[in-house]
């Protein structure tokens, strides 16, 4: 076998080498290499570039040996080795290494020797010295120096390669004998002619002065008789060298150097023994460093690319997860918004809650720059959900293990208090069917009796919001829908049917609307809506009704109008007050609950209109009802949606016109409303010039007006001038101002629906 | 993760973070973290006075259990979503008891 | 849900986790008592399990006790401020409760 068969051309780089010789002789290897070279450092002082030190953080390259294999190319591999079979990919590394052992040990050998001379690259004089001669070797040397060095005068600092020379080295059989044998190729023996590397000097700078040597030197100082004659002739020699003059013999050379001035040498000597000083202290942080990864080297390859990769995934995963709304729901929902409100085309509705948009959102992330994100979230994605089949426990306990391991993290802290819950006990018996959402085991019970407390009211409030939550998320992972004979894809949708339905039930049940009347007072869902909160949800709550449910709540609502806290709390009195952060509350009730019931019955045909109107008539008190913003609102709301059906405003929707029968119901239900109210039209206006803005007032008039009779307008107009003509006048003075012609604006609203207009008005 | 949820959004923004010792900082919020420590830049502090070695300082890491209070922008902050999203929070299984039902 | 409305009438309020109690207290006015004699009144927006908040429309006092020089009688003084949007470290919590029903 040759060495060019298998490709080892030296000059390769080590992976080729290792890749060939197995894992563990590559390691072994490696060893040795640190060995000796730490051994040549000890012996010869040479301080290596930290730089290429060793190979102890190339782990890299021990690892999937057999997935960097070429598998092409090998057409022809029966042919050479002879039939071996089927070869898969658990090698034999020792089996197929031993055929060749011997051209891999002297390879090795090479390589080794490659390597020490090109980390010595910068060392050249090394080879040198391993000559037998160091006549020779001297003179090849000041060769050298003339050729490529040429140092500063008058006073160079001495170059100490002149006292490494007095040790040669010792431990470098091996490639000694190569280099005897002429094993290695001539060329790794630098030729001797060549000039020196420019690194030469600064490497040799490094030799540090051995004991012997700075004896040799303080003996020539102090003019005794000369031990060494041969390295004090070095010494000189190379002085000589270094001073660039030419040099014959060094029996000369030590003669002329003898007159040479005694404070150079005395400067060279400090020079020497500072930089000596530093070398040491060089070494010595070079040897703690490499003591320090041959130490840690141990560990080296105990982890596989794999094994990291896999608890880099887990580290991950604690920070990611699948739905990034179970963790991050506020940054990214807020996100959302603020998006959406620096695009031109914004939602007419209100952010909070808004069920669609984040669905909308959701598909649209994983766009662009984000795709790594997903990639990393993909590959996450199936720790987390190992992780959540698995039952989070708090505890582990090992089995042979003294006590127990605590496995707490951010989402499943320590428990402090050990209270246990009789409640979801009781409920994981009864309800199995029921007990897939763990909203309901958020929600309490609570007794269809007795008196309902603030706390009560406030636990519903919030069990509707759990279940509002919940519903909101379920319509944004709404399954699309299914295809014909997709029978997952119809299974997904019936889930998600079932789950949604069971959540809306249990929805409508904590809003309490069905409860019976007079039970409690007041009424439980009315006191929902007299908690801010609670009106804030209406809106969202209104979203997962069905119509009948909706009928259902608005019925609820003007059946116990009188008892809603923006009703009675908010009735202008003679006095007329009214607190601010009740007018807050009727503000929200106007902007919250208002707006979806006023849509739901501006679409109601007139047979429910009027059934709502009637009983709102019927069951308050009408002259205190109306005297509240919200009341007159909801008075004004069935006079303006009959007054459109009685004029066929309703057949847009397909409905048609009112009949008879209906027709006389609406005009008994108005002339009772007007009967109540007569003589009190003007106590509804809030108290004149306290900043309130009348105009709810001026369109319930107004609304009024349009349908009533010749006497009934001129009732109205009765009792209502004495504020006309004040708002009128009021507004003449503030001519300039902004107000001015929204106050015009107001009467008019009542004036123009009785044909008549605020500049008619002669004051 | 509420709350770093929560001050993530409030980046860029201006806020006064109060520590325990009753030093006031204001700056803008660069960076949070889930342990809620802060990182504020172009700081002054509020009673400089006081506290005169802080002038320098143009910018500043906060340990978050060192903080007592912080000031934020009412008008950064949206209140009807913070509490949707406390709610949930307050619904995220935490307890042995709601780790038995499944989601 | 029905079987529960049935079989829970004798247990009016079922055993929750305290802080279940701060959650009914969402978009309410709270009072918070802090260390350091300090107290909050404020509308809770948000909370967690370490009692982390966020307050608006904050007022906060801080009681501040001072022994004369002279007569080594104590005074107490408060100190009151309002803060518009506050985040609470939770670690300084001592009490969370809804204020005081007349006070409001």
């Amino acid at each position: 076998m040759s060495d060019s068969f298998f490709g080892f051309d030296t000059t390769l780089p080590p992976l080729d080498s290792d890749q060939l010789t197995g894992l563990g002789e590559t390691i072994g290897g490696q060893k040795d290499e640190i060995e000796e070279e730490e051994l040549e450092s000890k012996f010869k002082g040479i301080s290596l570039d930290s730089g290429e030190d060793f190979e102890v953080y190339d782990d890299e390259r021990d690892f999937c040996l057999d997935t960097q294999l070429e598998e092409t190319g090998d057409d022809y591999n029966d042919e050479t080795f002879g039939q071996v079979g089927d070869i898969g990919q658990d090698f034999d590394y020792t089996e197929s290494t031993a055929k060749i052992v011997n051209t891999i040990q002297k390879e090795e050998e090479i390589y080794v020797n490659r390597r020490e001379s090109s980390n010595n690259s910068e060392n050249v004089d090394e080879p040198n010295k391993r000559r037998p001669s160091y006549a020779a070797l001297w003179g090849n040397d000041s060769n050298i120096i003339v050729n490529g060095h040429s140092p500063p005068l008058p006073e160079p600092p001495i170059s100490p390669s002149i006292w490494g020379t007095f040790h040669p080295p010792s431990n470098r059989k091996d490639s000694l004998s190569l280099v005897q044998d002429g094993t290695i190729p001539q060329r790794y023996t630098p030729p001797q002619t060549s000039p020196l590397p420019p690194g030469f000097g600064l490497s040799s700078n490094r030799m540090p002065m051995t004991l012997e040597e700075i004896e040799a030197q303080l003996i020539k100082q102090a003019g005794l008789p000369e031990k060494k004659m041969l390295s004090l002739a070095e010494v000189e020699a190379a002085i000589m060298g270094i001073n660039g003059r030419p040099q014959q013999l060094p029996i000369h050379a030590t003669s002329e150097a003898a007159y040479r001035d005694q404070e150079t040498i005395a400067y060279l000597e400090q020079e020497a023994l500072r930089e000596q000083e530093a070398l040491m202290y060089r070494e010595r942080k070079r040897r703690e460093k490499q003591r320090k990864l041959a130490d840690m080297s141990r560990y080296n390859g105990l982890m596989t690319q794999s094994d990291k990769d896999w608890i880099n995934k887990i580290q991950i995963s604690q920070l990611v997860t699948d739905d990034p709304y179970a963790d991050d729901f506020y940054f990214q929902v807020y996100s959302a918004i603020r998006n959406r409100q620096t695009q031109p085309h914004m939602s007419a509705f209100s952010p909070h809650g808004g069920a669609g948009f984040m669905g909308h959102e959701r598909r649209h992330r994983s766009r662009g720059s984000e795709s790594g994100l997903l990639k990393m979230q993909q590959q996450v994605l199936r720790i987390v959900n190992d992780a959540r089949r698995k039952p989070k426990l708090t505890q582990l306990s090992l089995e042979g293990a003294l006590g127990k391991i605590a496995l707490n993290s951010v989402r499943n802290p320590r428990q402090l208090l050990q209270v246990s819950s009789k409640h979801n006990e009781t409920h994981h018996h009864t309800g199995p069917g029921s007990g897939n959402h763990q909203q309901h085991q958020k929600i309490p019970s609570i007794s269809s009796h007795g008196i309902i407390d603030h706390r009560k009211v406030l636990r519903s409030i919030e069990n509707v919001y759990t279940a509002v939550l919940a519903l909101e998320e379920l319509r944004r992972n709404q399954p699309p829908l299914p295809r014909p004979y997709v029978d997952h894809e119809r299974e997904a949708i019936e889930k998600w049917n079932e789950e949604y339905t069971e959540l809306a039930k249990t929805m409508w049940e904590e809003l309490r609307v069905t409860e019976m009347i007079g039970v409690s007072y007041p009424h439980p869902f009315i006191s929902i809506l007299s908690v801010a909160k609670g009106k804030k949800v209406i809106p969202r709550v209104l979203r997962h009704c069905l119509p009948d449910q909706i009928l259902t709540l608005i019925t609820m609502l003007v059946a116990n109008f009188e008892t809603l806290d923006v009703c009675k709390g908010a009735i202008w009195g003679t006095q007329g007050v009214v607190s601010p952060a009740m007018l807050d509350e009727v503000e929200l009730y106007m902007n919250t609950v208002v707006p979806p019931l006023l849509q739901f019955v501006a679409e109601a045909p007139m047979r429910i209109v009027l059934g709502l109107f009637g009983l709102f008539v019927e069951r308050n008190n009408i002259v205190w009802v109306a005297r509240s913003k919200v009341g007159l609102a909801f008075l004004t709301m069935f006079l303006s949606r009959t007054e459109i059906l009685k004029q066929g405003g309703g057949a847009m929707q397909g409905l048609p016109l009112p009949e008879e029968r209906e027709l006389s119901q609406w005009q008994e239900i108005y002339n009772r409303l007007f009967s109540l109210l007569q003589n009190h039209f003007l106590s509804l206006f809030p108290p004149f010039n306290i900043g309130i803005d009348d105009m709810y007032v001026w369109q319930f008039l107004a609304a009024m007006a349009v349908g009533a009779s010749t006497d009934q307008q001129h009732i109205l107009v009765t009792e209502v001038r004495e504020r006309v003509l004040d708002t009128v006048i009021q507004a003449t003075r503030l001519a300039n101002d902004k107000s001015s012609s929204h106050k015009i604006a107001n009467v008019n609203l009542f004036l123009n629906a009785l044909g008549l207009d605020a500049s008619q008005l002669k004051i | 993760m509420l709350f770093y949820s929560f001050f993530k959004t409030l980046i860029g923004h201006q806020v006064t973070v109060e520590l325990k010792n009753d030093l006031a900082i204001t700056g803008i919020l660069t960076s949070v973290d889930q342990f809620l420590n802060i990182k504020l830049d172009e700081i002054r502090v509020v009673d400089d006075t006081k506290y005169p070695h802080m002038m320098a300082v143009k910018n500043c890491f906060i340990r978050g259990s060192v903080v007592r209070y912080v000031q934020l922008p009412a008008s950064a902050v949206d209140t009807a979503l913070l509490q949707d999203a406390a709610r949930r929070e307050a619904q995220q299984p935490t307890t042995a008891a709601a780790h038995t039902m499944n989601r | 849900m029905t079987e529960e409305t049935n079989t829970a009438p004798v247990e009016p309020a079922a055993v929750e986790e305290p802080l279940d109690l701060v959650r009914l207290s969402l978009d309410e006015r709270i009072y918070v008592k802090l260390r350091g004699d300090r107290e909050l009144r404020g509308k809770l927006h948000a909370y967690d399990g370490h009692l982390n908040m966020v307050l608006s429309e904050v007022e906060e006092t801080i009681t501040i006790v001072e022994i004369n020089d002279e007569t080594y009688e104590e005074v107490i003084r408060t100190v009151k401020r309002t803060l518009e949007m506050l985040f609470v470290r939770g670690d300084g919590v001592i009490l969370v409760s809804p204020p005081v029903r007349t006070g409001s």
